[in-house]
This record gives C-alpha cells, sequence and structure tokens, in this order.
C-alpha cells in the first residue's frame, strides 16, 4: 500500500539521516561548536562557514551538529525513562485494580493537571539547569501519560483473558496475564513512544527557548533559535538553519511514527486488505 | 448517565486539590527569596525581615497552606508580591488573553481541517490524498515559535505589515486588536491546523472502511450523501475531542508564542512569576489553568456521547 | 548592585486620539510602587525621579550640585550642614516649600515605622547619624550629624532611594501611603498596573533659567505628557522603537545597535554608565584563595576586546571602582592589568591550582553579564582553567552572591558616584557579611579615612593607593563601565542621555513638524 510505505521510507530517512548527522556530530564537526572568532561575528553562510557565524563567531554548522546529537541524546533517554517508569506504575495500577489503581489515577490526574511546561519549569527551578536534570524533569512530566497508557491496555487485557483464564488454570492466571500482557502491549506503547518522542523535542526545544536547556555554552536547537531573535533582522540565517533542522527531525519521527502505527493498527490493516 | 457525570465532576476536586498542594510546596522549594528581590539593594537584615513578615512568609508551611487554601475558597487569591496587584484580577484578565488566542487560532483551525481531512480521505490513495497528507505532517511539526520568529522576521522587520509587539483588547480597538492578533494566532492554527487535519483524515479513512459504508453506498446514496451523514459526523467526534486536549494544553503551554509577541498571556505570566519568586500568583495561575484543562477534558469527555453516537457510557 | 526585573505584562497601545499630544517612553519594567525609597527599584526609580526632588544632586560631570537648595554651608568642622531652601518651589497640590515640608520629609525617612530603605546609612548602623534636622528659619534647614563625612552630600543625592522632600498630603492621618505629592516638573497622572504609567506637567513648576546640567539646571517641563509604556521584552522595546510605537527608549542593547543606528529617524545616544561589570572570585575559600591563581586569571583577559565586543564599543576596559565617567576618575585609576597570556599560564604553573573544574556562575536576565561570562570562560579556558558555566536564574544568583557560595561570579554593580560609597560596596570584613568581596583590614582602615579626610588632594591619593592595593590583591576583577544605549526618535526634541542612566523627560518636548508643543 503506497502510503505507509511512504512514510515510512520518508520518515525512515529522516530519522536516520538525523542520527547518522547526531553521531558524527559527537565525534568531529568543521569547528568546535564553542570556539568564538571575534574577527568573524555574524558573518552569513559563506564557503568557510556553510550556515554562517553568530554574534560571537562561532560557526554555525557546527552549532547545528552538535545540537542534534545533544537533541537526540535528551528525547531519546527521557522517553525510556518515562515509558520504563511510567509503564511499571500503569502495569500495577491495571492489574491490581480496586483502591490502588483509584489512587494512582488521581494522583496521575493531578500531575496531568499541570502543563507540562511549568512541571519542568518548577522541576528545574529547584533542581539547577543541567542536562540531567532535563531528562529527569521531562520523563517525569511524561510518566503520567505513559503510565495512562500502560493501565488501559492492562485493562482491557484483563477484561478479555481474565475470563479465559480464570476458569481455566486458576493458580497460574498470574503468569498467563503477565505473558498475554506485555506482547499485547507492545503495539500501543510503541505508537506512544514515537508520539512521546515528537512531543519531547519539541517541549526541549520551547524550554531551551525559554532560557531552561541544557546550560550554555552547549546549545540545543530550541536555545540557538532563542539566541537567534535579538538578531532576527541582521542575522537572519540564525534563525533559518536551527528551524530547518528541528522541523525536520519532528517531521521524520512523526512520519515514522504514523507508518508505525498504521503497520500495528488491527483496524489499517483490516481496511488495506479489503483494497480500499 | 448522568451518574457518570457527576461522578466525574467529583473526582476532579481531590486532583485539583492535590495539584494545589504539590504546587505549593514546590514553589517553596525554590531556591531564592523574594523579600531580598524587594529589598535586596540595601543589604539590612531587619528590612529583609520586615518585608518577609509583610508576606507572611515567616509562618510555617501548613498554616500558610491552610491560610491560601482558607481564601481561595472565598475568591481571594492573595496580592501579587512584584505588583500589588490582587491575583484574581491579575491571573482573569491574562486568562482571557491566552484564551481568545487559543480559542480563535483552534476554531480556524477546526473549520479548515474538518473538510479538509474529510476531502483527503475521499481520495485516499491519490495524489491529493498524499499532498494533504504529507502537508499536514509537515505542519505539525514545524515548532510554533519557529513560526512564529519567521512571521515576525517576514511580515514585521522585511515588510513592515504588521506590529511584532504588543497587543491590544477587542473591546478597546477591534481593528487595532486584530492587527496585532494576526500573527500570534497564525503562528498557532498553523501546527493546530495539521494536528486535526491529521486526525480527521485518518479517522475519515477508517469509517469508510467500515462495513455500514458499504451498505449505504449498496442502498444508492450519492458519495456526497455518504460523505455527510455518515462519515462527517462519526469522525468528527474524536477530532472535537482531540481540539479539547490541544486547547486545554495551549491554554497553559503557549508561554513560548506569547512570549515572542509579548502577549499579555497568562502562559507568560506563569513563566515570570516563577521567575519572580511570585509565589501567590504561581499558585493562582497554575491552578486556574489547571482547572481550565481538567474542565476542558471534563467537557470534552462529557459530550462525546452526543458527539459519537455509537459510545455509550 | 544590579537592578532587578519583576513581572510585566506586554503593553497596551494607547488610544487613537491620545497618540498626537502625547510623548511615550518603554519602560522595562513596571514600577513597584509610587513611596519614593521604600517600594522600590531602579526602574521605579526612573519613573518618580521626574515627579520628586531632592535638596541636592548631580550634575552633568557627577559633582553635587544645589537643587531645592540655592546653597550649602558646612561648618568648618563638618558636623553641621545649612541649606538655604529656594523660595519658588511649588508642590503638585500648590503649596510652596518651606523648611516645614524639609523637615516632616526627614522625619517621616529617619522614622523606623516608614521603611525607609536607605535609612541605615544615616541612623549610626554603619556610622554615620544624623542627630538632627531643624528648621531655622522658614527657609534654612540645618544637619547635624555625629562625625565629618566627605560623602554626605553624595549619600543625600544618591539615585538608588533619593531623599526626596515631600508635602505631607502625599500621608494619610494614620500615616498611610496615598500618592507621590513632589516638587518635580511632572505630576502622575494615571498608574495602569502592567500597562503604563502617565505623567503630566506641572504647571507651577519654577521657571527654568540656563541650561540643563545633569539632574539639576532647568528642569522646566516642556512637553505636556508622557505615557511610560511599559515593554519587559528587550527585542519588543526595539521594535516599538522601531515602528513608531515609542518616541524614546533608555536600556536599548548592544545587538539593536545596527537596526537603530540605521534608522533614518531616531537619534542614538552612547554612553558610559556609573553601573560596572565585575569578575567575582570567591577569595575565602579554594581554589581562588590562591593569589596566584586570581591574578592569572586577570591577566588571561582580554579587556579590550571583552568590553568592545559586549558593549559594542560603547565602554572601554576599566579596571577601577570608580567609574570612568566620574570626575574622581583620575589618571592612576587607568592603571590595570596586562593581557598576557603567557605571564597568565606561569601564575597559574606557580599556583595550586591541579586542574579541579571551576563553576562561573552567570545568569539570562543581564545579557552584558552573560556575555561577559560566555566570553571569560573561552579566554579562560585558553590558559588551561577548567572553568564550567552555571547559568542561573537571577534570584538564586542573588542568593548566592548574598551568600558568598561562589567560585566565579559574572555580576554588575549600580553606580555609585562617589568612590567611597563604590568600595563600601565590597570592602568589609566576610565574617561580618559574606557579600564582601575583599576582606583586608589595611584597605578597610584606609577606606575609613577617606570618608573623614576632607582635603580632596589627600583623598584623591588615597583612592589611588586603594586603587593599587586591588590590583596587587586581585580580590575581583573590574571589567568596564556598562554602557548606555538610548534613543529618541524626530517626533520629538531636547532628549539626552545621561551618565546615571536616568531618563530626563524635562526639556523634551514634541518637534514643531507634529504640530504641538515645541520650545
Amino acid at each position: 500500500m503506497m502510503r505507509p510505505r511512504f512514510n515510512l521510507y520518508l520518515g525512515a530517512s529522516l530519522v536516520g539521516v538525523w542520527v547518522l548527522v547526531a553521531l558524527i556530530g559527537l565525534a568531529v564537526t568543521p569547528y568546535d561548536p564553542l570556539d568564538m572568532n571575534f574577527d568573524t561575528r555574524l558573518s552569513p553562510p559563506t564557503f568557510h562557514y556553510w550556515m554562517g557565524t553568530d554574534q560571537y563567531g562561532r560557526d554555525l554548522f557546527s552549532r547545528v551538529l552538535s545540537a542534534s546529537s545533544i537533541s537526540l541524546i535528551i528525547s531519546l533517554v527521557t522517553v525510556l525513562i518515562a515509558m520504563s517508569v511510567g509503564c511499571v506504575i500503569g502495569a500495577i495500577a491495571g492489574y491490581l485494580g480496586g483502591i490502588v489503581d483509584r489512587v494512582v489515577v488521581v494522583c496521575l490526574d493531578a500531575i496531568m493537571a499541570f502543563p507540562p511546561l511549568l512541571l519542568v519549569l518548577i522541576f528545574l527551578s529547584v533542581a539547577g539547569p543541567s542536562a540531567s536534570a532535563i531528562i529527569w524533569a521531562l520523563g517525569a512530566a511524561f510518566v503520567p501519560t505513559a503510565a495512562r497508557v500502560m493501565r488501559s491496555t492492562v485493562l482491557s487485557i484483563r477484561e478479555t483473558e481474565y475470563i479465559e483464564a480464570c476458569c481455566v488454570v486458576g493458580s497460574h492466571d498470574t503468569w498467563i496475564l503477565w505473558r498475554h500482557v506485555l506482547p499485547n502491549c507492545v503495539s500501543p506503547l510503541t505508537v506512544l513512544a514515537t508520539s512521546m518522542f515528537a512531543t519531547v523535542l519539541l517541549l526541549e526545544s520551547a524550554l531551551s527557548f525559554l532560557g531552561l536547556g541544557v546550560p550554555p555554552p552547549r546549545a540545543t536547537w530550541g536555545a540557538l533559535l532563542a539566541d537567534s531573535r535579538p538578531f532576527l533582522g541582521q542575522a537572519p540565517w540564525l534563525s533559518i538553519f536551527p528551524g530547518i533542522a528541528i522541523s525536520l527531525a519532528l517531521l521524520g519521527v512523526n512520519m515514522l511514527g504514523d507508518a508505525l502505527r498504521d503497520y500495528l493498527d488491527p483496524q489499517q490493516r483490516q481496511a488495506s486488505r479489503e483494497g480500499l | 448517565m448522568w451518574q457518570y457525570a457527576i461522578k466525574r465532576i467529583l473526582l476532579t476536586i481531590p486532583t485539583l486539590f492535590i495539584a494545589s498542594g504539590l504546587v505549593f510546596i514546590c514553589v517553596r522549594l525554590l531556591p531564592g527569596d523574594p523579600a531580598l528581590l524587594i529589598a535586596g539593594d540595601v543589604q539590612d537584615e531587619a528590612a529583609l525581615d520586615a518585608v518577609r513578615q509583610s508576606l507572611g512568609l515567616d509562618q510555617p508551611i501548613i498554616v500558610q497552606y491552610g491560610l491560601w487554601l482558607k481564601n481561595m475558597l472565598s475568591l481571594n487569591l492573595g496580592i501579587s508580591i512584584s505588583s500589588g496587584t490582587p491575583v484574581v484580577d491579575l491571573i482573569v484578565s491574562r486568562f482571557s488573553v491566552t484564551a481568545q488566542l487559543v480559542l480563535i487560532a483552534s476554531a480556524i483551525a477546526l473549520v479548515v481541517a474538518a473538510p479538509l481531512g474529510l476531502f483527503a480521505a475521499s481520495r485516499h490513495n491519490t495524489r491529493t490524498d498524499s499532498v494533504i497528507m504529507i502537508t499536514s505532517i509537515l505542519m505539525l511539526s514545524i515548532p510554533s515559535f519557529w513560526i512564529a520568529l519567521l512571521l515576525i522576521l517576514v511580515f514585521g522587520v522585511e515588510l513592515k505589515w504588521l506590529p511584532t509587539v504588543g497587543y491590544v483588547s477587542a473591546d478597546e480597538n477591534l481593528l487595532q486588536a486584530v492587527r496585532f492578533m494576526i500573527m500570534p494566532v497564525l503562528a498557532l492554527t498553523f501546527v493546530v491546523l495539521g494536528q486535526l487535519t491529521r486526525m480527521m483524515r485518518s479517522t475519515s479513512i477508517d469509517i469508510l472502511g467500515k462495513d455500514y459504508i458499504t451498505h449505504a453506498r449498496a442502498k444508492g446514496l450519492s458519495e456526497a450523501a455518504v460523505l455527510r451523514h455518515h462519515v462527517f459526523k462519526n469522525a468528527f467526534a474524536p477530532t472535537m475531542t482531540l481540539m479539547g486536549m490541544i486547547v486545554g494544553s495551549l491554554l497553559g503551554g503557549a508561554a513560548v508564542v506569547e512570549t515572542i509577541f509579548t502577549l499579555p498571556g497568562i502562559g507568560r505570566l506563569m513563566v515570570d512569576s516563577i521567575y519572580a519568586r511570585d509565589y501567590p500568583v504561581i499558585q493562582g495561575s497554575v491552578l486556574l489553568v489547571g482547572t481550565a484543562y481538567v474542565f476542558v477534558n471534563l467537557v470534552v469527555d462529557l459530550l462525546y456521547p452526543f458527539l459519537d453516537p455509537r459510545v455509550k457510557l | 548592585m544590579a537592578a532587578i526585573g519583576v513581572v510585566g505584562c506586554g503593553q497596551k497601545v494607547p488610544r487613537s486620539s491620545d497618540v498626537k499630544s502625547e510623548i511615550r517612553i518603554a519602560l522595562q519594567s513596571d514600577i513597584r510602587g509610587t513611596n519614593p525609597g521604600v517600594n522600590r527599584d531602579v526602574f521605579t526609580d526612573d519613573v518618580l525621579l521626574q515627579i520628586v526632588e531632592t535638596l541636592v544632586t548631580y550634575a552633568d560631570d557627577l559633582s553635587v550640585v544645589p537643587l531645592l537648595a540655592e546653597r550649602v554651608e558646612r561648618s568648618q568642622d563638618g558636623t553641621r550642614y545649612i541649606f538655604h531652601l529656594r523660595r519658588d518651589v511649588v508642590f503638585h497640590n500648590g503649596a510652596p516649600m518651606t523648611s516645614r515640608e524639609v523637615v516632616w520629609s526627614w522625619e517621616r525617612m529617619l522614622d523606623p515605622a516608614t521603611n525607609w530603605v536607605c535609612r541605615v546609612w544615616f541612623d549610626g548602623s554603619q556610622g554615620l547619624k544624623i542627630e538632627s534636622v531643624t528648621a531655622t528659619d522658614l527657609y534654612t534647614v540645618e544637619f547635624v550629624i555625629n562625625r565629618p563625612s566627605v560623602a554626605f552630600l553624595d549619600l543625600l543625592s544618591n539615585l538608588q532611594c533619593s531623599p526626596v522632600i515631600l508635602h505631607p498630603d502625599s500621608v494619610a492621618s494614620n500615616g498611610d501611603w496615598i500618592a507621590p505629592v513632589g516638587t518635580g516638573p511632572f505630576k502622575l497622572d494615571e498608574w495602569m498596573r502592567g500597562e503604563y504609567v502617565l505623567l503630566i506637567r506641572h504647571d507651577a513648576y519654577r521657571i527654568g533659567i540656563g541650561e540643563r546640567n545633569g539632574l539639576a539646571g532647568n528642569k522646566e517641563p516642556a512637553g505636556e505628557v508622557f505615557r511610560g509604556v511599559i515593554i519587559p521584552d528587550p527585542s519588543a522595546a526595539k521594535a516599538a522603537l522601531l515602528s513608531g510605537q515609542v518616541d524614546i527608549a533608555t536600556r536599548l542593547q548592544v545587538s539593536d545597535l545596527v537596526d537603530i543606528e540605521a534608522a533614518t529617524n531616531l537619534t542614538v545616544f552612547k554612553r558610559e554608565s556609573l553601573d560596572w561589570n565585575v569578575l567575582l572570585m570567591q577569595s575565602a575559600r579554594p581554589p581562588f584563595d590562591d593569589r596566584l591563581l586570581r591574578q592569572a586569571v586577570a591577566h588571561a583577559i582580554d579587556f579590550s576586546i571583552l568590553a568592545e565586543v559586549v558593549s559594542g564599543d560603547v565602554s572601554q576596559p576599566n579596571a577601577s571602582i570608580v567609574a570612568r565617567s566620574s570626575s574622581e576618575h583620575i589618571s592612576c585609576h587607568q592603571d590595570r592589568y596586562v593581557h598576557d597570556i603567557e605571564k597568565a599560564k606561569d601564575l597559574l604553573s606557580r599556583s595550586g591550582y591541579e586542574g579541579e573544574p571551576i563553576k562561573l556562575i552567570t545568569n539570562k536576565r543581564f545579557a552584558n553579564m552573560f556575555d561577559n561570562a560566555l566570553i571569560i570562560q573561552r579566554m579562560l579556558i585558553e590558559i588551561g582553567l577548567n572553568v564550567e558555566l552555571e547559568v542561573l536564574e537571577w534570584t538564586t544568583q542573588i542568593d548566592q552572591y548574598y551568600s558568598g557560595d561562589f567560585d566565579l561570579m559574572s555580576f554588575g554593580y549600580t553606580g555609585r558616584t562617589e568612590p567611597s560609597l563604590g568600595y563600601k560596596a565590597i570592602l568589609g570584613p566576610k565574617s561580618e557579611n559574606a557579600f564582601y568581596q575583599w576582606d583586608s583590614a589595611e584597605a578597610m582602615a584606609l577606606l575609613n579615612q577617606t570618608e573623614t579626610e576632607l582635603d580632596p588632594g589627600n583623598r584623591r591619593s588615597m583612592f589611588c593607593r586603594l586603587h593599587a592595593m586591588m590590583l596587587d590583591e586581585a580580590p575581583l576583577i573590574n571589567l568596564y563601565n556598562n554602557y548606555i544605549i538610548e534613543a529618541a526618535s524626530d517626533r520629538v526634541i531636547g532628549y539626552d542621555a545621561h551618565a546615571t542612566q536616568k531618563p530626563r523627560l524635562w526639556g523634551v518636548s514634541l518637534s514643531t513638524a507634529e504640530g504641538e508643543g515645541g520650545e
């Protein structure tokens, strides 16, 4: 079918490029992204500086490269943390049910009542800015989402499996439920992971923009955009290139996520079989 | 059904209670002393203590929280440490600005997205559909604050058509209000449009694959009628749900766009007040945004059965 | 000490009917209150300066000249000051100013119940005490202080908490503050919190003769209505200026220079401020308890590049506490550290530094502090110091400044016009207050002497010695005086910037091309 494949190819290639660039960026960049050169400040893109320079004479291309690594790592680790912690909580709540479930749901809702930006802001204000603090803060902000999804998945599986299991097996129902829960979670969780990844990346950029991201002089894409603001008229390249980078990365992740969702969603597969 | 509704509504109360308590504690964990901000220039301990006393910061936390709670129930959220205005007035006026921004942007997005998504679904697997699909994913992938910067660059700096900063409220001067709001609204609409179109399209495609659609066609209904009567109504519900969630999250999360355009919105107020350690304002604004978010989700949840007849409570 | 920002909102654009006759100035922050010296910050001071006045104030060259007083006499022993008041001063409520109101104002300020922020300067807790303020006749007031104080008149002129003369109508009978009834060229007409402050001309203001002279001289108001529009975001302020939404903007950024200098309808004013940028080093604990390390840092920094890049070439390097725009900045204060990387590396190797990580604290609220930190970090890495930036919120940084909890800190001080006041901000026993940067008994003794030394020549050489001691000891490193960038559109005439970075709205009016006002 044309659509998912197209999504898949374009999405995967964009993400692939990003990962590749990020890996390269960790090892080598044309210039040291932190190196200042006061003679070539605010230079437009030239042969020497492919994306131009900023107000301290730092090469923008190198900075965009190194930012790609940082953004990738932060988003990835955040999603991993949020998913692992959230899934454990959600599974426990969904599985145990009853009062435990109720309490957990109310607590999760309480945290989800905060705009994620605010949660992170407060966390970072208390913990001080650092890459690890941001990861923990963002991770914590998304734990409720992961927990909720896991919980409803577990609940729906429990509904279907419980009836069979209870009558047939008896004391082994725990093990079987466990055996059945995990495989059935893969699909919704994968979908969740990709959409969460995109949201985290976006939120991290927004935080960096507000000055709460990874501390300077290392930069993430959001911080590069924020730094470009006073020079919007004089040096538009400072805003254009980082923005393109974020957009392409997000585009890739979103397309990949869409393709995965199409693949894993049974309704969709049904439709494709009917040749629609 | 009413039982469910009431239960849902009642559940929000402990949620908000816990949320407000959490904020209260977190805010006081923030390093930095508001008294220093006010009197810091002068380096005199007695003066600082006097300021702390006048702000009520010398009491134990439980007492402070109790006082705040008691006042909150009579809608007295205290006085802003930075500006001396009553918090209630402040957050209400700021919230209305954000609400205007978010609702207008979402409404425009919805009006365009719904038919567009439906149209794309009806042209599924053609080039038109692919174009619309890719465009909508592209639109939702671009950060709204980058779009904001680009808009300022093009319309504000280069062409000089639109003012880049400030805000005029609609009841003061409608024409000016529109001029100031065009770019912020556009920046938000862009992204929301992508999200809603994608949702509408994928839901419509799902529905088009259903049996009752085939039956309707077999009965002789025109394609347009099928789309109108069956697909649209059913696809609209999940799209509305999504819009509800988007509105809810934007109410608090539009802080960056508000900062760029210096709109006096509640997102920016929250961020600014955290920087200024203005405890009453932080608490009040978070409470308001949290309540709004919970409320919007509640409304969407409760309206769902009306929008989607398949769902029964 | 640097200014502190507060919560601000976007500004409301004025109604079109008001636009023609009023002059709009961008304010970086809302005012904290209207009670001078009680609920204040630097932005509040900017606005209140148009409304209230002091007995003496600063001239263009930052010397102290009479304002509400006509002339000042000082007794031989330096403990009595006699102020002969002007007779043509009228309050905003029409009442004439006499010695009665001057005494009332001072008694109120010195009363602990008023919470006047600078009371401690005059009540003996820092040495100086005003023993009495009495009216010897209708237009004469006598101050008696406990010991001679060279800085006394400076303290009376100070801009951080100006001891202004108010009319008793400013306060209710139960002592509650109402509104400032002052003597200044403008009256506070309206204050819409978070939006704007509206000032209107005080028509009964005394007729001005001669020229404007700093904050004194001819202060006659020319324009009728001034609207202070609150625009906290610096990019927004620049945009508002360029688009004509405001006519005057003070406190502009270096990054704005290109755009505003390119604009054909703007006049740009660039001055060096009294405020100064500084790199603090915590000498109370390792690693910066090691003098060789501190000196290594001092020689690693290229001050010319720093000043040029961060201040847009507005400021020159200045290693002295005494500001370059001050008349006290004589040639000995030009002495500074030589930028010598080899020497820095040599000092570093001889010091006890072993490569341990060092945190350089800065914040994003003040662009100059941030930029300084960013560039200094590169320069220190170049000589082999393992320096990391720690970007804190301003409030947190202030906490750590007060507690002395830092290794390196990029900081800024508000300008003092009197050298002794500048040194007093940094020189003192750390055991008493952790915020002191320089703990040296010898220097403190010398500073105390300057406060009572009445001979200007002797004083100057004392300050020269202090400066030399400071360079040698290197407790902190002064970088350069901050920059002032202000701009006014051609819609107004008569505006000019001043080294105190205070806006002066008197003498400013709409240019005649607008068909209104003008001189």
